[in-house]
């Protein structure tokens, strides 16, 4: 029971930061009809303003949160202006590939400030631990569940009682016409990245206790993140569905058939859900339509 | 019409021309005889793989020499090669260094990369002293006798793990995580062929470079004795923090839990006396004369102690190659390489003595660290190099 327990846990903490990574991408693409490959980057970027502020500048942790919320904010409107705007009337492939070379800049910056070194990131529990149906589960882990609970409230909250939310529902629903009734994109799009950015950025300070805080650490999630992203649809509840789901099948996968394919199964999970449901998960999940 | 392959054949020969002059200065130039003695350093200069400081402890040995006459009345001089982690990032880096005629090229610590530097090494005819791990890099399957390693092997590696964790600290079965890439994956192979032959189980798992969950290896250790983790820094401090958070209360051994715990990866308060590290020159902590002088020459003019790091090797690279050549009174490649196969000198790092394979390295530490504070706990001495 506790091996069981355990497996499910660590599924649930992985799925929580799929999720955010998958909220934040699936939230510009909506809103932009932008797929953001720097969002992998932001994340590590996150991790790292988290350690810089917590750990260089002996900052609190509580503190920590908002810091790295409102600088990650301020990051994606800059990407936004520097990566988006002039191209916004390019090629969509273009507009991606922008994103991705502006990744690139992004950890080459990021190793130019504070060294290619991996770096520990500490969590506000320490090292410590609850026994929870007799597995040990660290409090890091329960707190990622519970802020991404919290993130993923306020973002409903947000999307169904705001007129931001309307606009971005309505983008997604039927861009054309979106444009039409006069929802200006120019305004919603550095918000949005914003929004995206600070999202992968409350990613980062999660996952990094538990990892190192390296150039590469957001890179390493975003392909799992992708597959959470193709199952989940357009959607926002239905990836972050997707996003537990995948985690899930990938821990207990690992840690009941063959812990030898254990990074491939997000990506078998989605090829054999796609076989079966073209569509993705989402229409198998009622009532979630935020 | 003449006229215009005239001028493409005059056009062409001179190209021919320039090419065989930058051919011909590029090989066999040689040295001179007189002048400063050239070293080419290979390392990771650019790149995540990147360390700081990776090359302190090679120029406080060529400072040293050079403050002392340099060798054979000669300073040494050199210049740095960003070898990056790829085999034709080194095989370029390579290319470059055989230009500027080196006597002495240090540093690979990527087995893929040196194999694919072997033909301008060969070309070139200059003595190569590495610290890559796996058989790819033995001088047979190189097809180069140019080649010595500084480092130990992986099979030394293995067999030192196997004896600690057997011998020492008295397990019967040991799970073992690696990350499946070349060195860890065949040093990995090797410790499960002397687990089966000692009768020790082995509950196994190969993990991604990249890992970002252990939580079902640590789980799969928790019937066993001991843990050893064989992957990077990043691995380890993972499987270390994965291992408290999951109630693992075996031993623990990691290959690189002791950079880890130097870089602040690895929270200090899971630094028990169950946690140890491997490390074949732990200049930082090893107590022999020639190690405390290497540490306080170090932090005199670094300002910080030194790290882990198995670039600290390269510090005894540079006095072996010094040794050779006034023994010898050469710099001759050809007689600095017999020099090298015959090698038996003391270094910082102990013992460095050639094998018929051209290894001179023949010891693994085992570090642990009891009261939060590194240190030696064994040695595993006159290992079999395997290859």
């Amino acid at each position: 029971m506790a091996h069981f327990v355990a497996i499910v846990i660590s599924g649930l903490t992985q799925g929580s930061v799929y999720a955010l990574i998958a909220l934040g991408i699936v939230l510009l693409q909506n809103a932009t009809g932008v797929i953001n490959f720097a969002q992998g980057d932001l994340i590590t970027l996150g991790a790292y303003v988290g350690f810089w502020f917590l750990v260089q500048n002996h900052g609190n942790p509580v503190l920590m949160y908002v810091v790295v919320i409102l600088v990650m904010f301020v990051a994606g409107v800059a990407l936004e202006r520097i990566g988006y705007a002039p191209l916004r009337n390019r090629q969509p492939l273009t507009i991606v590939i922008s994103t991705f070379a502006l990744g690139l800049a992004i950890r080459s910056a990021l190793g130019a400030w504070q060294g290619s070194d991996g770096l520990n990131l500490p969590s506000p529990f320490g090292s410590g631990t609850v026994s929870i149906f007799g597995a040990a589960t660290s409090w890091q882990s329960l707190l990622t569940i519970g802020v991404t609970i919290v993130v993923g409230v306020v973002l409903y909250l947000l999307m169904q009682r705001s007129s931001l939310g309307r606009q971005v529902r309505a983008l997604a629903a039927d861009r054309e016409t979106a444009l039409l009734q006069g929802i200006r994109v120019n305004r919603l799009s550095p918000l949005i990245f914003g929004l995206s950015s600070a999202l992968a950025g409350v990613a980062g300070v999660l996952i990094a206790p538990a990892l190192s805080v390296s150039p590469s650490l957001g890179f390493n999630m975003l392909l799992s993140a992708f597959a959470a992203v193709i199952l989940g649809g357009e959607r926002l509840g239905g990836v972050a569905f997707a996003a537990i789901f995948v985690a899930l099948f990938q821990s207990l996968a690992t840690g009941y058939v063959s812990p030898n394919l254990s990074d491939a199964y997000p990506f078998i999970v989605l090829v054999l859900v796609l076989a079966i449901r073209p569509q993705g998960l989402v229409k198998v999940v009622r009532g979630v339509r935020f | 019409m003449r006229k215009r392959y005239r001028r493409a054949a005059v056009a062409l020969s001179a190209v021919a021309l320039l090419a065989a002059a930058c051919d011909s200065s590029a090989s066999g130039g040689g040295d001179s005889g007189s002048g400063p003695i050239r070293i080419a350093l290979m390392g990771i200069i650019t790149g995540p793989s990147h360390l700081d400081g990776w090359d302190n402890s090679f120029k406080l040995a060529v400072d040293e020499i050079n403050a002392a006459g340099g060798v054979l009345g000669r300073q040494i001089e050199y210049k740095e090669f960003d070898s990056g982690i790829t085999p034709q990032a080194a095989a370029d880096a390579t290319n470059l260094a055989v230009e500027y005629q080196p006597n002495l090229i240090i540093g690979y610590s990527v087995s893929a990369g040196l194999k694919a530097s072997i033909p301008g090494i060969n070309a070139a005819g200059v003595p190569v002293i590495h610290n890559t791990l796996a058989k790819l890099t033995s001088p047979d399957s190189l097809g180069s006798q140019l080649t010595f390693r500084l480092s130990p092997t992986g099979n030394q590696y293995a067999t030192a793990s196997y004896q600690y964790l057997t011998q020492k600290a008295g397990a019967r079965s040991i799970a073992l995580v690696n990350t499946q890439d070349a060195s860890p994956a065949e040093g990995a192979g090797e410790f499960q062929a002397e687990a089966a032959k000692g009768g020790v189980r082995v509950e196994h798992r190969a993990v991604s470079p990249t890992v970002t969950d252990l939580t079902e290896p640590v789980l799969a250790a928790k019937g066993s004795d001991a843990l050893f983790v064989w992957g990077y820094n990043e691995t380890d401090a993972l499987a270390v923090k994965t291992a408290a958070a999951n109630g693992y209360q075996g031993q623990y051994l990691g290959f690189n839990t002791a950079a880890a715990a130097q870089n602040n990866l690895i929270p200090a308060g899971l630094l028990t006396d169950k946690v140890h590290a491997m490390s074949f020159c732990p200049l930082e902590v090893l107590d022999t004369p020639a190690a405390q002088k290497y540490q306080q020459a170090y932090t005199a003019k670094y300002g910080v102690p030194p790290g882990n790091s198995s670039t600290s090797s390269y510090y005894d690279a540079v006095y072996i190659f010094k040794n050779v050549a006034e023994q010898i009174k050469s710099v001759d490649p050809g007689q600095i390489v017999a020099g090298l196969a015959k090698v038996d000198y003391q270094g910082a790092c102990g013992e460095e003595k050639a094998d018929a394979q051209h290894n001179l390295s023949h010891s693994v530490s085992i570090l642990s660290f009891a009261g939060g504070k590194q240190k030696v706990d064994s040695t595993m001495n006159n290992l079999d190099a395997g290859f």
